[in-house]
């Protein structure tokens, strides 16, 4: 018992040692750029997106790109302009990139993000959703410098390393059952006075026989349910490199 | 022309004949049977039948006059227990309830036994069984080795009545079978189910069921096996030195425990023969008892009565096996107390590794 608080306490004093390192292991080649082609941004927005981006950047050691455009381009899909934008122009390996478009193949406005290398796990479609959830009133309303300020909180916060307190909880919860399944059986040993079940022990030797024995399948029943969506998939764009990511137009 | 109705196994409504199909086809729940599959569960439908559990419950004999004249009857005025010792050995106290005031009688009625199964094991075997049975237990309340006090151990032989018997049984089964596959978007999952009908006999001897009420039937069954092998016919000399309750419940009453056992075990064994299948239930089982016949024995126990803290706790060791049993006490702030610790290390380390997942 002694042992296992002793190995969860260095189990723990081990994650808080490693935390903040690896907020700290930049290499310093992260880069980070706002593309404002649209012109939607002001110069001091312009300016204050590009300090957070490049601190994001700095600080989880990956590229952080905004690209802001007026239409898609020679591109028919937002997904194939983000892509390609990120991997002609030498972003990666990891890297996150937001596609804001004022003309999307929808005809409508578009947010795209696609994510690349170890970006693609860490920031999964679920969490995309999520955050475009959030900043989805900023963006309809054209408040796009507030919803893409959010939007860098919202890399910031699932790209670096975090548990959330409900996972304490659960693991909580896990480890409270576990600890009921084995004081049962330890007090089980306790109890050694019971009816037997059967009579097993008195069943004369050899002396079963079957003499009659079939098998009449009766009919079938089946059900189907749909599989659950797979959040890491990817898709490769025209450079080969693989991506993750996801978009909606508004 | 004799009109045929069949129930659907799946939903019990009536079936009927669907001429496009060719197959029989149920009008409420819509599934369809091939024609032999119905043909061959209405087959097992008919060797449905009741239980035929009759005993011949003539054990035991009667006492010879010589024996009677050799045995003594003590009774506790007490609980009501009736225990029976040769004339040598001198009852002091009830086994049972450890009251010192037993009253000797002269042996009379009842009936002597077929068989005894004579003691193999001594009173420091004993002993020694119910060290072996206070360690190793993490619950037990550390204090209980050394308070508890040993009040008395008194080798007894428990009445039991023995059934021997054949069953013939008859048993339906309802068994499934699943399939799971899946393409790009579905898993499917299909389920086939199946009428098994297993029918044959199994023998049986020698199943002991406690003729005491005096004797707990949970530990009287909890203490067994018993090796039959080492039964001789009844002698009073097996009795010296030890004491014999009398039987208060009879052959007839005890045949109630012994059928449930036979039958649980009669489906139990059949129930293995049916391979292959996610899940068996059974449907019907009727099982028939012949050749039933039972006899009188007494099986050597070894009974210990402790105190701690004001409550009694009794245990009992197999006076042939060695096989000991007796409830015991927990430890509730200690249970507690495991169960805190170890959530918050098992809870700890799970988070743990949560956070070293998201680091690495």
């Amino acid at each position: 018992m002694k042992r296992m608080i002793i190995l969860t306490l260095s189990l723990l004093l081990l994650a808080c040692v490693f935390a903040p390192a690896a907020f700290a292991n930049g290499t310093g080649t992260a880069v980070s750029i706002v593309d404002d082609g649209a012109e939607v941004l002001s110069e001091n927005e312009l300016q204050s997106l590009s300090d957070k981006a490049s601190s994001i950047a700095e600080q989880l050691d990956i590229d952080v790109v905004f690209v802001i455009t007026s239409d898609l381009g020679s591109y028919n899909t937002k997904m194939a302009y983000a892509d390609d934008y990120f991997d002609y122009n030498g972003y990666g390996p990891d890297g996150v990139l937001v596609l804001l478009t004022m003309l999307d193949e929808n005809g409508k406005r578009g947010l795209y993000t696609s994510t690349a290398g170890s970006c693609i796990s860490k920031f999964n479609e679920d969490e995309q959703d999520a955050v475009f959830d959030d900043v989805y009133d900023e963006l309809s309303s054209g408040s796009y410098y507030a919803a893409l300020m959010d939007y860098a909180d919202g890399i910031a916060y699932h790209v670096s390393p975090h548990v959330p307190f409900s996972s304490l909880l659960i693991a909580l919860a896990v480890g409270f059952v576990i600890a009921l399944v084995v004081t049962g059986m330890l007090k089980k040993k306790l109890t050694t006075v019971e009816m037997q079940h059967g009579a097993k022990n008195y069943v004369r030797a050899g002396s079963m026989e079957v003499t009659a024995s079939r098998d009449t399948f009766l009919y079938s029943t089946m059900t189907r349910t749909e599989k659950p969506r797979d959040n890491d998939r990817t898709h490769t764009g025209s450079s080969g490199t693989s991506h993750g990511g996801s978009g909606h137009s508004f | 022309m004799a009109l045929q109705e069949y129930k659907c196994p799946c939903c019990g409504g009536a079936i009927t004949f669907d001429s496009s199909l060719q197959k029989m086809k149920c009008p409420y729940c819509d599934t369809e049977f091939e024609m032999e599959a119905l043909l061959g569960y209405d087959e097992d439908l008919k060797n449905e039948g009741v239980d035929e559990l009759e005993w011949h419950t003539d054990a035991g004999s009667a006492w010879t006059a010589d024996e009677e004249n050799r045995l003594r009857s003590y009774v506790c005025h007490s609980c009501g227990g009736e225990i029976i010792a040769d004339d040598t050995t001198a009852a002091s106290e009830c086994p049972y309830c450890g009251n010192p005031v037993v009253m000797m009688e002269q042996l009379k009625g009842n009936l002597r036994p077929d068989y005894v199964i004579p003691f193999k094991l001594d009173k420091t075997a004993a002993k020694e069984g119910l060290k072996q049975h206070l360690t190793g237990k993490f619950l037990l309340p550390k204090v209980f080795k050394s308070e508890n006090h040993l009040d008395d151990i008194k080798g007894i032989y428990v009445p039991v009545w023995l059934f021997n018997a054949d069953a013939d049984a008859d048993i339906r089964y309802r068994a499934t079978r699943v399939t799971v596959w899946s393409d790009a978007r579905y898993n499917y999952t299909r389920t086939d189910h199946y009428s098994i009908y297993r029918a044959g006999h199994l023998g049986f001897d020698h199943v002991p069921v406690d003729g005491s009420t005096k004797m707990a039937d949970d530990i009287m069954e909890s203490v067994e096996p018993y090796d039959f092998s080492d039964a001789v016919d009844f002698q009073t000399a097996y009795l010296a030195g030890y004491l014999a309750d009398k039987y208060d419940v009879d052959a007839e009453h005890s045949v109630t425990r012994a059928n449930q056992r036979v039958k649980e075990s009669t489906e139990d064994a059949f129930k293995d023969t049916v391979e292959g299948y996610a899940t068996v239930t059974a449907e019907n089982a009727s099982v028939r008892l012949k050749n039933g016949e039972s006899k009188y024995a007494l099986y050597p126990v070894w009974i210990l009565n402790t105190t701690y803290r004001g409550q009694k706790y009794t245990f009992a060791m197999n006076g042939q096996t060695g096989k000991f049993v007796g409830n015991l006490p927990t430890d509730n702030a200690k249970l507690w107390l495991t169960r805190l610790l170890m959530t918050a290390g098992i809870g700890g380390i799970i988070y743990a590794v949560m956070w070293l997942l998201q680091l690495m």
